[in-house]
Parts: structure tokens; sequence; C-alpha cells
């Protein structure tokens, strides 16, 4: 029964929402194959291709994420189902987590393989997996979250772009605020060998879930769900 | 232009200006981002007083051009996809005018609403300069910084919002579109910096849409993000106005091959 | 399975009173809702559903207090629902969706489940299109999954929300007919504005509008209250005016015959009719406007 839950929910995500990472994929991995081409050296090919690890895909899975819980076409139905819906929106959120797992970790496979990888992530190699792991948790949790919470895709889209490029942007900030620090997230694009590396990815897993428990919490309130709709 | 074209020209630009208007999500949104802006740069009333007039207005700009745009354009992504969503598209469809009318009075439409919270906190910051620096010229010349700075690369940002989502996936657009503003207005390290990669990108050309090409060549703002002519300035507003047009046209003739094959 | 509502009120927002008040026993059997849209009947269906939590009041079903986590659980487990405007997933088949809603109402038994599955999609007519993705159906389709959907795990109670909206006159038969079948042993609320519906299956029915019940009772009791009300006239002129509400009109060549509920005028040459759920509802309709008014 679970197989075939998993493969109705895959389903459902659809062709775009599966393809994807696949995109984000290409899309970095024709940006490495250009500046290779343009004379670039093994650590800037090694640093586009981890940023796109860091930086790409958690995005894209945030996005992503914000359309699961933004948009159930089916609300009236799923929330007079005997499987709770936040049951539902927890499986398909952990299926897009594991989804995008998976171009991750065979992106960092193919980068270990290639001699780029140790170039800018800490070693070991699974602890180094954090890289991405902990970025796309965030992401993909606090953009459920605000889709739940402000009811529409837009609106959420917005704000994790937004977020996104406020980190990027003004990493000096969150780099000199002890405070922001552990929620800077992208600490092995722009301070690579930092020594607060591991507490900063750990520090933004315990975000996660710790908004996620918000998410679980939100899509128990059934009345909220019901209301549905654009913000 | 007959009569029916003006007046559904006119009626879908108001429908849809209304529409996008009455959205929480666009208040939300500029809120939150204009918290952000207002977190990590200064408002105009924290500019060094020995700044000249255009200075302020220029760095004003450019701080509502930094990442706010992002907002403007993720904002204006889902306005075609969503009379399909609606299954408002057919009804549309079966009335009169033609479908150019009607996709150019929701481009016109929903950029001005998405467009009028921006215009406001800048007109806000230009008016207090004008009181405070005790300078009446600040109002129009803030006006035609916005004008010449701003609104070509809204325009520009506007036209791709809502042409791309025609063959693109929303979701997919938002990252997209996100990542381009990044790397279209701000990949700026220079080969001596330890963070810089030769990747191929827009940033620092004239078609970057943050405006800073038309603000130091047009109005000749000092020690500014970069020196330009009076022509890279108007080369740039042409060039983001020009390539607008030709995504709009695009897309119009996209939805228009796609309706006679249906 | 027995459904009682006591003093049930739904306001949305602190500011829109939806429902005021409802009390109802719903008894095993097919039971109709009547009302004009914008009455509270999806409200009152999405509060059975247990979508919606009530302002006031209380809902049990077959004895379980619908206001408790378990009791809710329980009566889901038995609870078919089809809600006025369901989204489909446009990248599942019929056969696809129908699996999965089945799996998500706790039908574990793989063997069973594509079974029943099967017997469902022949119920409504759907099998030579099981295999194509929802996106391509009709609005009669959607629906007719819809309906197969409600009624994945034979439910004891079934509540659908207007099930005929969008079936062609054949299909609204069929439904109908299925339903009554349905309503042997179990009960099914049936929730529309289109009284043929009701006049049709139930036996049992109440009228609501403004959120309050304005009739609780048998169709035959609807249709008593309109006795003597009820009048047919034939004219070659315009609508026969005065204080009424004509139902239907029916062109004769050089005349016009029109059906009409209310009281006529003297001057008006009328025949007295025998009246119809259809004259009832009306009829009730008009005497809360007329109350409305004085």
């Amino acid at each position: 029964m679970a197989a075939q839950l998993i493969r109705y929910e895959l389903r459902r995500l659809g062709w775009m929402g599966l393809l994807t990472p696949a995109l984000v994929t290409i899309l970095f991995c024709g940006l490495a194959l250009l500046m290779t081409l343009g004379g670039a050296d093994k650590a800037q090919v090694s640093r586009i291709l981890v940023a796109g690890l860091e930086l790409g895909l958690p995005l894209a899975a945030g996005v992503v994420a914000a359309g699961i819980a933004a948009e159930e076409p089916a609300i009236d139905l799923q929330l007079a189902l005997l499987t709770h819906y936040r049951t539902t929106l927890l499986r398909r959120l952990a299926l897009l987590v594991a989804w995008i797992s998976l171009f991750a970790f065979a992106w960092s496979v193919a980068l270990q393989l290639l001699g780029l990888w140790s170039l800018r992530v800490p070693e070991p190699f699974l602890v180094g997996q954090l890289v991405w792991v902990s970025p796309l948790l965030w992401f993909v949790a606090v953009g459920a979250a605000v889709a739940l919470v402000l009811g529409g895709r837009s609106v959420s889209g917005a704000l994790l772009g937004g977020l996104w490029t406020f980190e990027i942007l003004f990493r000096d900030l969150f780099l000199s605020k002890d405070w922001l620090r552990p929620e800077f997230l992208f600490a092995t694009t722009y301070t690579p060998g930092a020594e607060y590396w591991l507490s900063n990815r750990l520090a933004l897993i315990s975000t996660a879930l710790v908004v996620g428990l918000a998410v679980w919490l939100l899509s128990s309130r059934t009345e909220l769900m019901a209301k549905g709709g654009e913000a | 232009m007959s009569k029916v074209t003006s007046s559904v020209l006119i009626g879908a630009t108001l429908y849809e200006f209304r529409m996008q208007l009455r959205r929480k999500a666009l208040w939300i949104a500029t809120g939150i981002f204009f918290a952000l802006t207002l977190f990590v740069s200064q408002g105009p009333w924290q500019f060094p007083s020995s700044m000249l007039v255009i200075q302020i207005l220029a760095f004003w700009t450019q701080e509502l051009q930094t990442f706010m745009p992002v907002a403007f354009g993720i904002l204006l992504a889902d306005r075609l996809p969503r009379d399909r969503l609606l299954r408002a598209d057919e009804l549309l469809d079966s009335l009169p005018g033609s479908p150019s009318e009607r996709f150019l009075g929701k481009y016109i439409g929903a950029t001005l609403a998405t467009l009028l919270p921006l215009f406001l906190i800048h007109l806000a910051g230009v008016v207090y300069v004008a009181v405070d620096q005790a300078s009446a010229e600040a109002i129009p010349l803030g006006l035609a910084m916005f004008a010449a700075a701003s609104l070509p690369g809204l325009l520009f940002v506007a036209a791709f919002s809502i042409s791309c989502p025609v063959v693109i996936w929303v979701p997919l657009y938002q990252f997209l579109f996100t990542g381009y503003w990044f790397w279209g207005n701000w990949l700026l390290q220079g080969p001596q910096s330890p963070l810089y990669i030769p990747v191929p990108t827009l940033s620092g050309t004239l078609l970057t849409p943050a405006g800073y090409y038309a603000a130091t060549g047009l109005f000749g703002v000092p020690d500014f993000v970069l020196r330009a002519t009076a022509w890279e300035g108007l080369s740039s507003i042409g060039l983001l106005v020009a390539f607008g047009v030709a995504a709009l046209d695009a897309a119009h003739r996209y939805l228009t091959w796609r309706k006679s094959t249906r | 399975m027995e459904v009682v509502v006591e003093g049930l009120s739904k306001v949305y927002g602190g500011r829109v009173r939806a429902l005021s008040g409802v009390d109802l026993e719903i008894p095993t059997g097919m039971y109709g809702l009547l009302g004009p849209n914008g009455a509270g009947k999806t409200t009152l269906m999405r509060i059975l559903a247990g979508i919606l939590r009530p302002t006031s009041g209380s809902v049990h079903i077959g004895g379980l207090d619908c206001s408790t986590e378990s009791g809710w659980t329980a009566v889901k487990r038995t609870l078919g629902y089809l809600p006025q405007d369901l989204g489909l997933y446009q990248d599942l088949s019929a056969r696809e969706f129908l699996d999965y809603i089945g799996i998500l109402k706790g039908l574990g038994d793989k063997k069973e489940r594509r079974r029943r599955v099967e017997e469902l999609l022949e119920v409504v007519r759907l099998e030579d299109v099981a295999k194509r993705k929802l996106k391509g159906f009709s609005g009669g389709m959607r629906r007719r999954v819809g309906i197969a959907q409600a009624l994945l795990n034979d439910p004891r109670l079934l509540i659908v929300d207007e099930p005929t909206a969008g079936l062609d006159p054949e299909e609204c038969i069929r439904f109908r007919n299925l339903l009554s079948d349905l309503a042997g042993d179990r009960t099914v609320l049936l929730s529309t504005h289109i009284v043929e519906d009701v006049a049709q299956t139930s036996r049992n029915l109440a009228v609501l509008a403004g959120g309050e019940v304005l009739f609780r009772g048998t169709a035959a009791g609807l249709i008593e209250g309109a006795r003597g009300k009820v009048f047919t006239v034939e004219i070659d002129g315009p609508k026969p005016d005065g204080n009424l509400t004509v139902v239907s009109t029916l062109h004769l060549g050089s005349s016009v015959q029109y059906r009409v509920v209310g009281e006529p005028p003297p001057h008006l040459e009328v025949e007295e009719a025998p009246p119809s759920l259809e004259d009832g509802y009306v009829w009730l309709m008009r005497e809360r406007r007329t109350a409305g008014v004085t």
C-alpha cells in the first residue's frame, strides 16, 4: 500500500515537479561547462557546482513545497477522509525531500568522483552532505509554513525568493552578527572552511524541525485548511 | 484603434488592475520586502547631510531596486495561468475583442497595480528628502529618477513575468526568476575577489534592470555604482523596453498559435 | 445511522451568520435538504463531514459525539462525502484517483480495493475511460468520479452536496435511483436546490433558508402546504398579474398556459391544480418572503 501511495503522490506532483531538480542540475552543469570553456580553474568549477547544491536545489525544493502546501484541489474531500490531511501533507513534503535528495546525493557523488568535492566541502564525505541537507530542509519547511500561514503560492514564492536573495546580497550582515550566523543558509559557498560550518548546518536543521512542527500543527487545523484560496 | 479595441483594452486593464490591487499577497510581500530593505539599508533620513540631493535620491532608488523587484516579478507570474486555473480562459476567449487587447490589458493593469506600492514607497522617500533638504526640485527629480532608473527595469521584469509562465510552470519560473535577479544584477565580483567565478552574466551590462546605467548616465550621479554616459543610460532604457516588448510579443504569438490549434 | 443536530450555529469571521440554531433529526434512509443558493446547506454539509467546526450546538452521528476526536475518527470510517466543488488531480486517471482515495479511506486490502474500484467504475459508467487522465474529463464525468469516490468505503452515512449538477438527464435518473437503492439500510443526505432530485428520492426532507430550518417533515407534508394555492391559467395575453409566482409556462399556439402559485385575483379565470413538491417549495419561499416583508 505504501509503495502504491508513493507512486500516486509522485504522479500527483506532475512531470514539472519531478523534473524541476533535473532542470536545476542541467542549469548548473551548463554554467560549469561554460566556465570551463572560458578557462575557469578546478576550484572555480567546484565552487559553482557546490553552490548549485547549496543555493539551487534547496530554493527549487522550497518553491515546489510552497505550491504543495498552498494548493490542494480536493481539499474538502481530503479533510473528510479517514487519513488526516496533515499526514498526507507531511508525506508529500517528505517525498519531495526524498526526491530532491536523490539528485543531490548523485550530484555529490559525481563531484567526489571528479575530485571537485573536497575542494569546497569539509570531510568526511557523509558529513559533507549537510551542504545541501540543511538548506533543503530549511527551505521546504519554511516554504510550506509560509504557504499555510499566508495561503498562497505567489506570496510564498516571493518570500522564499526574497529571503534567498536577501541572504546572498546581505551576507556580511549574517556573518557579522552572532545571532544571525546560525541561520546563514549558504556558509559553504561564501565562507568555505569556516569553523562554525557544522554548528551552522545543525542550527539550520533545528530551525527546519521547529518550523516543520509548526507546519504539522497548522495543517491539523481543518477549518484553516478548508478556507484555502490565494492570499 | 477601433471603439471595441479600446474598450476591451481599457476594460481588461481596469479589471486586472483592481484584481491585483485587491490581493493581500501584494501588500504582504511588498511590506515584508520593504521591512527587510530598511533593516539592511539606509532610509532617506539616514544619509549623511553632506550628500547631494541627487546622490540621496539615486541611492534611495537603488536600495528599492536591490531586491524588491523579486517580489514584483513573482507576484506577476501567476496572472496568466490564473485564468486557466479558474477556467475563465474559455469564457474570456468567447468575448468580443481580440486576445491581443486582453493580453496587453492584463500586462498593463497587473503591472500598474504591482508597481503602485513600490511607487508609493519611493514617493514617500522623495517627499522626505524634499522636506528634509528644503529642496523643492527633489520631487520632480525623484519622479524622473523613478521613471528613468526604476521603471524600465520593472517593465522589463513584468513583461517576462507575464510572458514566461505561458510556457513555464509557475514554481519553476519563480525559482528561475529569483536566480536570474541575482545573476543578472549583482554577480559583480571582480577577478581579484576570492569569490570571483568567471561565469557569463548580464550583471554590469546595459541589460541590467537594476537601473544604475540610467541613474548615472542621465542624472550624472557622482560616486555611484559605476560611471556611464548619457548615451549608455538611454541605450540601457531602450534595450530593457525593447526586450520587454519582444517577450510580450513572443508570448502573444504563442497564445494565438495555441488557440488556433485548440 | 441516525444523525442528530441540535442548536447548530455557524458564524464566519465573527460576522457572517451561515447557520442559526439548526435542529434536525435525520433517520436512516434518504433525506433531502432543499434550499436556495446561500441558504447554508453547504455549511451544514461541511460541518456534518467534519470539515468545519460549529460555532455552537452539537452533532451526533450514530450516537457518536462529533465534538470529540475519537467520535469523528469513528464516523469518518463510515462516511462517504461528495463535496459541492470537488477538485481532482489532473495527472491521475479515474482508476488511479479512486485507488488513491481508497487508500486514504483506509481500504488496506489491495485486491479488495481494486475490486471495489472496478465495481464503482462500472456503476458510474466510466470503465471505458478509466485509464484516461482526469484533465481530459468533462464536467459530468468528473461528477461521476466524485460519486464513485464517495461510495468507495461502502459508507453507512453518505453526504452528497449537489450531486446531479452537470449530469445529463439520463445520468441524473440513474444516479437518483442509485442513491435510493443505497438508502435502504443507510443514511443518505442529499443537499440540492434541484427540487426534482428530492421529489424523486426522499420521503423526508428539510428546507433551509437564511441559515434557518423553514420546514422539516415529509415530502407529502410540504406538498400539502400548497394545496389550494396552485392553479393553471390559460390566457392569450401577457403573464397574469397579481401576487402570483409563475412556476411554468407552456405555449399552446394562440394562447399560453401558466402554472401559478399564490392567491389569484378574483377576476382571473383559474383552475386549481394538484400541487407538486416544487409548488410546495415555492409556496414556502413565498410565505417566508411575505413574513419578512410584513
